[in-house]
């Protein structure tokens, strides 16, 4: 049935069936991608007709929603070079799925990571998978594909470095979509371990347990995954680490033990936190009963991160390097907490002005450039 | 100046306001000032001179001696539009500081402080023009090290090292300085000094670290870097493995590395590489190819032994077939180092993947000898072109799966234009790059123009064609600029959206990484 709106139409005529609702009461229509091509012919289209997109967002009077639920496959995998292929609209859990029945993974996945999608992660740049081995998730990319908000499509080559200029495939990671759509990326991923060792051990504040952590580093073990959390206030520092570990190779486990060795906590506890930390990653494993909540991340340097941690009620500490760490903090922090923090030389991603940042005029101007026109301008 | 034609008054007015800027001793504009300026180490360079193209000479040099001098540098230029062509040591391969439009190249070697050292935090606050060598040994003293050795690490800065998204020889265990990059000072177009988000700090829009590493002085000048260090190693294993064939070696690379191991060095050298660098402990020939080329061809050469060379260089096609009926056999020289337990678990760790695959243990030699003779190369090389000859090299790169096929489509593509040999030095988790090594000759200087020419466009096409990355570490610079629309596409819109915004006047190195 003709909707009566030519744009919907002509999206419709274009997309293919069963690709556009509209028009809704809410947006001018709705639009579900189903792979690079399409999203370009979309973004095109509505580029042309000056109609506004909202990718993956709360809908707006007059503009078009862009979702990539459809945008869910594997695309390829080259399991000799560890290199997965995938759309943007998966979720990590399909995509560790997919690698597990190959005997490839990721590395460890928090399940609070699970149901989001990989194009969530990399336009908000999220640094929510803390892991000296195997970095963070929107690090490990050795090539892209966008759309850029007029529908050109980007396409870079599969490499682990380069050296043609600028890393031009990081303008759209944590640009929330201004700098174009990510469709595609191909993403490091390794052996399944045959072994995996858990240590968790006490210290008494974030100094001793931020420098325990330094020392593991600089001993030439990478954890896995690790976080320093401190579940009393002015109790002790835990720090929580996975060893990956192939058969007959022990050496993280004992290297860890010989340089942060003492108290350490009952190893059946840390085997169920592990377990509820981690949980299975096949499709029909039960989800998390809600959505967990994020609250604040902000970086800190190493001179400061101790004050930092200690200064936000509940905090974890999650990615340790020897020059600065991140801090997560469970609640939103108000405005006078942000300020201290920022006092201390963290840097915080509010999700909207960033206190002055003067990056933050430039990115605009760089993103305002590649924007199409819209029918209000 | 010659890219607008302003008047004299105008160039006197603005060398005049450069000489209140930076001193009247830190700006020159005499002829053999502007001709050491006017190249870098780019091979193709040198055929022009020997061809006796002039080449075209910036305006004036001028060295500031601090950031805020920059700035000033900066401010004046862009407001009288002049390109800026920033500098460090010239020993670029790739012709990205030749100042094709004229204008004023900064040299920044004036900026050589080491303005911080927290060994604790693991990093450094260092300058932009600090020299490569010079730093490493700063660094010794205190116990660390920043882990980047290019080859041309007495002859290269830290900027430069920045700006071209450099690698080191012991990059598979320290990254490539991409990896190593903390934050950066930089002074953008509109003459302001910047300091970059640290790496990992949460925030939206680019990452404007990866944004400026790679620019090649087109988007800003890097003054100032804080890079991650690391303690100096106490311990090192040094081995050599015979593997049965290149693709035996690319085996052994791929799984040390996908286990997790960080070995140090792994470089793996093709048939024709392995015999030019000959697998004993005590050869001539520095242990590398390149090395054994310029004894062949360099004035110390005996004079029938470099025309021998030289005759060979122009059938290459003939010398090419014939190399392929070589053993297979390749050398694989490693490293491990960090304490003695991580040194030699690493090594033994490389021990029981290389035995797999009927890998020969030749022992230390090989990788001392690599270890002792790793900067021999760097420079020097025009004594080989005065004999007739030309060499270059080309670094590629892709992944472990299409790394054989790149390695011959590469070979095949400029077999019947110049000798190649190629070795494997810098491997990661997911793939490697390819070091092609090639050596040509010409009867004229025309001729061995040509000849180069068609080498690289052969090269470089069949890489494209491959879907590989065309330059691993030696950046675009003048050389690769042809090729960055294919292999960019619609990318390079980013790269013009973000230009007018660092560089509104539009001064930066013009005619670099993109055409204009």
């Amino acid at each position: 049935m003709n909707s009566g709106d030519p744009l919907v139409e002509r999206l419709r005529w274009q997309l293919g069936p069963g690709t556009v609702d509209g028009p809704l009461a809410d947006e001018r229509c709705r639009v579900r991608v189903d792979g690079t091509a399409t999203a370009a012919r979309a973004l095109r289209l509505l580029a042309d007709a000056g109609v506004p997109v909202v990718i993956e967002g709360e809908p707006a009077a007059g503009a078009a929603v862009l979702t990539v639920e459809r945008m869910n496959a594997l695309l390829g995998l080259d399991a000799e070079s560890g290199v997965a292929h995938v759309q943007a609209g998966c979720t990590w859990r399909r995509v560790e799925w997919l690698l597990r029945r190959r005997g490839l993974t990721l590395g460890p996945l928090p399940a609070w990571l699970l149901e989001r999608t990989v194009l969530e992660s990399f336009a908000t740049n999220d640094r929510l998978r803390p892991s000296p081995r195997y970095g963070q998730l929107t690090d490990g990319a050795l090539a892209f594909a966008a759309v850029l908000p007029r529908g050109g499509i980007a396409r870079s080559s599969v490499a682990p470095r380069r050296s043609t200029g600028p890393d031009l495939g990081r303008v759209p990671v944590g640009a929330r979509h201004r700098g174009g759509l990510l469709t595609e990326v191909h993403l490091q991923a390794w052996p399944a371990p045959e072994a995996r060792a858990w240590r968790a051990i006490e210290r008494p504040d974030w100094s001793s347990a931020l420098a325990a952590a330094v020392a593991v580093l600089r001993a030439g073990v990478q954890p896995a995954w690790w976080r320093l959390d401190r579940p009393r206030p002015r109790g002790p520092v835990r720090i929580w680490a996975s060893l990956v570990e192939t058969a007959g190779n022990e050496r993280p486990a004992t290297r860890f033990d010989a340089v942060v060795g003492g108290a350490g906590i009952d190893a059946a506890e840390v085997e169920a936190a592990a377990a509820a930390l981690f949980p299975p990653v096949s499709p029909d494993a039960p989800r998390a009963a809600t959505t967990p909540a994020f609250g604040t991340v902000a970086w800190a340097p190493r001179a400061t991160l101790p004050a930092v941690a200690a200064a936000v009620e509940g905090a974890e500490v999650w990615d340790v390097a020897p020059e600065g760490g991140t801090v997560y903090a469970p609640a939103p922090l108000d405005e006078l907490q942000v300020r201290r923090l920022r006092d201390l030389g963290a840097h915080i991603d509010t999700g909207g002005d960033e206190g002055g940042d003067e990056w933050q005029p430039l990115a605009e101007a760089v993103f305002a450039r590649l924007a199409p026109r819209t029918s209000s301008e | 100046m010659q890219h607008s034609g302003a008047r004299d008054s105008e160039t006197a007015a603005l060398l005049a306001g450069l000489r209140s800027d930076v001193g009247e001793a830190h700006v020159a504009t005499g002829a053999p000032d502007r001709d050491a300026y006017s190249r870098d180490l780019w091979p193709r360079s040198l055929l022009d001179q020997i061809a006796g193209d002039p080449p075209t000479l910036p305006d004036a040099v001028v060295w500031p001696g601090s950031v805020d001098e920059v700035a000033a540098v900066v401010r004046r230029c862009a407001a009288a539009r002049v390109p800026i062509v920033p500098f460090g040591a010239g020993s670029g391969v790739c012709g990205g500081t030749r100042p094709t439009h004229g204008g004023i190249v900064v040299d920044l070697k004036r900026l050589k402080r080491l303005r911080r050292v927290d060994a604790e935090a693991g990093v450094i606050e260092v300058e932009g023009g600090f020299v490569g060598e010079l730093l490493e040994r700063r660094l010794e003293a205190e116990g660390l090290t920043l882990g980047h050795f290019p080859s041309s690490i007495i002859c290269s800065t830290v900027g430069g090292w920045l700006a071209g998204r450099s690698a080191g020889q012991l990059s598979s265990r320290y990254g490539k300085i991409e990896d190593m990059v903390v934050d950066l000072e930089v002074v953008t177009g509109d003459g302001r000094v910047r300091r970059t988000p640290p790496a990992g700090a949460p925030g939206a829009g680019p990452d404007w670290n990866q944004i400026f590493v790679g620019s090649e002085g087109t988007l800003g000048i890097i003054t100032a870097a804080t890079l991650r260090v690391h303690p100096q190693p106490t311990a090192r294993r040094f081995r050599g493995w015979m593997v049965p064939t290149p693709e035996a070696g690319f085996e052994v690379m791929r799984r040390t590395l996908q286990e997790g191991w960080r070995p140090s060095v792994l470089r793996l050298y093709d048939p024709l590489d392995t015999v030019m660098v000959g697998s004993g402990p005590e050869e001539k020939g520095g242990g590398r190819s390149l090395g054994r080329l310029k004894e062949a061809l360099g004035e110390g050469a005996p004079a029938l032994k470099r025309r021998a060379t030289v005759a060979a260089l122009s059938v290459p096609g003939l010398i090419n077939r014939a190399v392929k009926a070589l053993p297979q056999r390749s050398l694989l020289v490693t490293m491990c180092e960090g304490d003695e337990a991580e040194a030699g678990a690493t090594d033994e760790a490389i021990a029981r993947i290389a035995r797999t695959v009927g890998g020969r243990d030749l022992g230390e030699g090989p990788g001392r000898k690599w270890y002792a003779h790793r900067y021999d190369v760097s420079f020097k090389q025009s004594k080989m072109y005065r004999s007739g000859a030309f060499v270059d090299t080309m670094e590629v790169a892709t992944t472990w799966t299409k790394l054989a096929e790149l390695y011959e489509a590469v070979r095949e593509a400029v077999a019947p234009h110049v000798l190649i040999m190629a070795h494997f030095s810098h491997a990661y988790p997911g793939g490697c790059s390819i070091y092609f090594t090639f050596a040509g000759t010409g009867r004229t200087p025309e001729e061995m123009k040509a000849r180069y020419d068609a080498a690289w466009r052969a090269g470089q096409d069949a890489v494209i064609a491959q879907g590989a990355v065309i330059a691993h570490h030696h950046g675009v610079g003048l050389s690769r600029v042809p090729y960055m629309d294919r292999v960019h596409g619609e990318a390079r819109r980013w790269f013009d959206a973000l230009k007018p915004v660092l560089d509104p006047a539009g001064i930066f190195n013009p005619g670099k990484v993109f055409s204009e």
